[in-house]
């Protein structure tokens, strides 16, 4: 009896410290607040901050960070007259989808977040929209624009990134463009590979769709998938000489699109237009092709050189808070997916999320930095904008040169074709 | 088809083999003598490919004359490797060889990944783009080179393995390590040696593969599975087994481009695997040297 009494004075004081230490620590402790007492709002990411896609990674993670600093900056995100802080949990999937679902099931159920902020590459993010359907969770996708991941019925992810069928129905566009300029003959007859994926596939349909809707501007004379990480092109690029076409498109990863260049240039091919879909005017690409790499045409999701004066503004933003220019889309899009975020919340009085996941679906959010300066999603929460069209000049350098809005030069034919 | 496409087809399979063989005679130098598949093969040619990259950025040295550091380097990698970590496994299981093996592969990978990082990794020569124009066909000058070099290997290992003790002491203990081991072979030495070579002959296909193809850590994989469908076909520990392997699996893929949609090309060579090891378990030279000696 004395010696249960001892233990008892001993350890109950022991748990109760342990409980209130347990309590501290656990993901159900108040939010932190704002000045004047407005809660915290918790943004969760979980990006490929190590493993393959990491170098892209890292500009998620500024475009996130950038774009959370600012809000907080301007003394947190202003909703009913009320500022709030603004928060985001960054984890790292390591370039895996199954460590990348579980750690959005980690922000859904342990951090209790507000809102997703989307992973990058079609196979990460693909894991972590069911995450945000089972849950609720109003989800911003701005790493991936397949078709596919939008064709699912999901009604809480909102992705801002064209798909690869805008990419090809702008490249019909611009195609169209220069035949009424009478620079390509009509019909314009196409050979076309593509990557055996989603990617691939997605720009496939745009083309034959176009083809059969056009029969008069385009004939699809060659229609052919190969499989990625390529190490021979040549059977392929048989196959594109003897189709005789006036253009050659292709849809093809950055190792590819070098492999394939390259062996098009040896094997003397000449076409009117060569155009690799997203690939031109990479640096990488750029070094390894050199002047191979000259009058090429990209259809691209963004482009530094835009001008819209919300673009100039941003890209000045992003040298000061990086140190670096800004190149690709990656950053640009991860900053601009949190900013229609804060607007829907706004919007939606609140970080109710259905309220939220309401008002991003009737969203129409302007001057954005995207392609058209607006965003507005269709039905299944894709972005319904276009795609640029650059190509590479001499210089190094890929102006617009289309839509005609955006457009700083047009388009210079390939010489000797 | 015309004749002009047929012949360009016919060099880029050719070229393609050479590629191949370079990659899979390392393969089959270790799995003869050691009976064991080389898992970690994938890593070395990968790291190949980054070493060559390092040597041309830091010092200038091009990748073809890299070669040369590039060989002796991964020889005594691959000795350290055996001496320190496969011999300890060896006796026991042949799970815990492969194992171990591609716990090195994932460990070599991901170093790679710390230190290159995941972006893709080109490099370009004044040769890249070069060309030569035999009769009408184009042959790219970069992977006439690697064929070349290829060749020049297979006949250097050939003479290695037959001209000199330590290569006789090779072929004697992967015919029968014990049998070798009762007339005075050192057959842990051997092995050793032989892991070195395998690996000295993985860093070269990877050192030739950065000058025609691109890379990133990840490289390895698609031809450490094209690798082991070659040594199958050709018969697992026969030097020109393998040339001819390859030859076979790189025809059958430049032509079957035309015959095959897109999504059956990769298979083609996992079909062949299967079939072979079906229908002639020792390989296509096991059959031509059962009919000579028939």
């Amino acid at each position: 009896m004395m010696l249960q009494r001892k233990v008892s004075r001993i350890l109950l004081p022991l748990f109760a410290v342990g409980a209130l230490l347990v309590s501290a620590c656990s993901g159900t402790s108040a939010p932190a607040s704002g000045g004047d007492g407005a809660s915290e709002i918790v943004l969760g990411a979980v990006l490929p901050l190590t493993g393959a896609e990491a170098s892209v990674g890292k500009h998620y993670d500024l475009g996130y960070k950038m774009a959370v600093d600012e809000i907080n900056k301007a003394g947190g995100l202003e909703i009913a007259g009320k500022k709030h802080p603004v928060k985001v949990i960054i984890l790292d999937n390591k370039t895996d989808p199954t460590t990348n679902k579980s750690l959005y099931e980690r922000l859904a159920t342990v951090e209790k977040v507000d809102a997703f902020l989307g992973s990058y590459s079609t196979t990460l993010v693909k894991s972590e929209m069911i995450v945000a359907e089972q849950n609720k969770i109003p989800h911003m996708i701005a790493g991936a624009g397949s078709e596919e991941l939008f064709a699912q019925g999901y009604k809480y992810s909102f992705g801002i990134i064209g798909s690869p069928y805008s990419m090809g129905k702008t490249t019909l566009e611009w195609l169209s463009s220069m035949q009424d300029q009478g620079k390509l003959p009509k019909p314009l007859s196409i050979a076309f590979l593509w990557e055996n994926t989603s990617h691939g596939r997605d720009e496939q349909l745009a083309l034959q769709e176009g083809a059969k809707s056009s029969p008069d501007r385009f004939k699809l004379v060659l229609d052919e998938p190969f499989e990625p990480y390529g190490k021979d092109f040549t059977p392929h690029l048989l196959k594109v000489s003897q189709a005789k076409a006036d253009i050659f498109l292709a849809d093809a990863r950055l190792e590819d699109y070098i492999l394939m260049h390259r062996t098009y240039t040896q094997m003397d091919l000449k076409h009117k237009v060569v155009s690799y879909g997203l690939r031109g005017p990479e640096a990488k690409a750029r070094e390894a092709l050199g002047p191979a790499a000259d009058y090429l045409i990209a259809a691209t999701i963004w482009s530094p050189e835009l001008p819209y004066p919300q673009v100039a503004e941003f890209k000045k933003k992003w040298q000061e808070y990086t140190g670096t220019p800004a190149s690709s889309f990656y950053g640009p899009m991860a900053y601009e997916s949190v900013r229609i975020l804060a607007k829907a919340m706004q919007n939606a009085g609140g970080t109710d999320k259905q309220k939220v996941r309401d008002a991003l679906a009737s969203i129409e959010f302007a001057p954005s930095i995207v392609v058209g300066q607006k965003v507005r999603f269709k039905p299944n929460g894709h972005i319904d904008n276009s795609y640029i069209v650059v190509q590479n000049i001499k210089d190094g350098k890929a102006p617009i040169v289309w839509p005609k809005d955006a457009a700083a030069t047009e388009a210079v034919p390939i010489p000797g074709r | 088809m015309d004749l002009n496409s047929a012949l360009t087809l016919t060099v880029s399979g050719v070229l393609v083999a050479g590629f191949y063989a370079s990659m899979s005679y390392g393969l089959s130098v270790i799995y003869g003598v050691m009976k064991i598949i080389n898992l970690a093969h994938a890593g070395f040619l990968m790291l190949g490919a980054y070493l060559a990259l390092a040597l041309l950025q830091v010092f200038g040295i091009d990748p073809l004359i890299g070669l040369v550091i590039i060989l002796p380097v991964f020889f005594l990698l691959g000795m350290g490797l055996e001496r320190t970590l496969v011999r300890r496994v060896k006796s026991g299981s042949q799970n815990a060889g492969l194992l171990l093996l591609f716990g090195v592969w994932l460990v070599l990978q991901n170093i790679a990944y710390s230190i290159w990082s995941g972006d893709t990794q080109t490099i370009t020569r004044p040769y890249t783009f070069a060309k030569l124009s035999l009769g009408g066909i184009t042959v790219p000058t970069a992977q006439l080179i690697v064929c070349g070099v290829s060749v020049v290997s297979l006949i250097a290992l050939h003479l290695l393995l037959t001209r000199t003790f330590m290569g006789r002491a090779i072929r004697a203990a992967s015919q029968n390590s014990e049998a070798s081991y009762l007339v005075g072979v050192n057959v842990e030495r051997v092995g050793m040696v032989a892991f070195g070579i395998g690996t000295a002959f993985a860093g070269l296909a990877g050192g030739l593969v950065s000058i025609v193809l691109s890379f990133t850590p990840d490289f390895g994989r698609v031809y450490m599975l094209k690798g082991l469908c070659i040594i199958v076909l050709g018969g697992m520990d026969n030097l020109m087994g393998v040339a001819v392997g390859s030859l076979l699996l790189a025809m059958a893929e430049a032509w079957s481009g035309l015959m095959l949609p897109a999504g059956l090309q990769d298979i083609l060579s996992y079909v062949l695997l299967v079939v072979v090891l079906l229908v002639l378990p020792g390989g296509v030279m096991k059959l031509a040297e059962g009919r000579r000696v028939g």
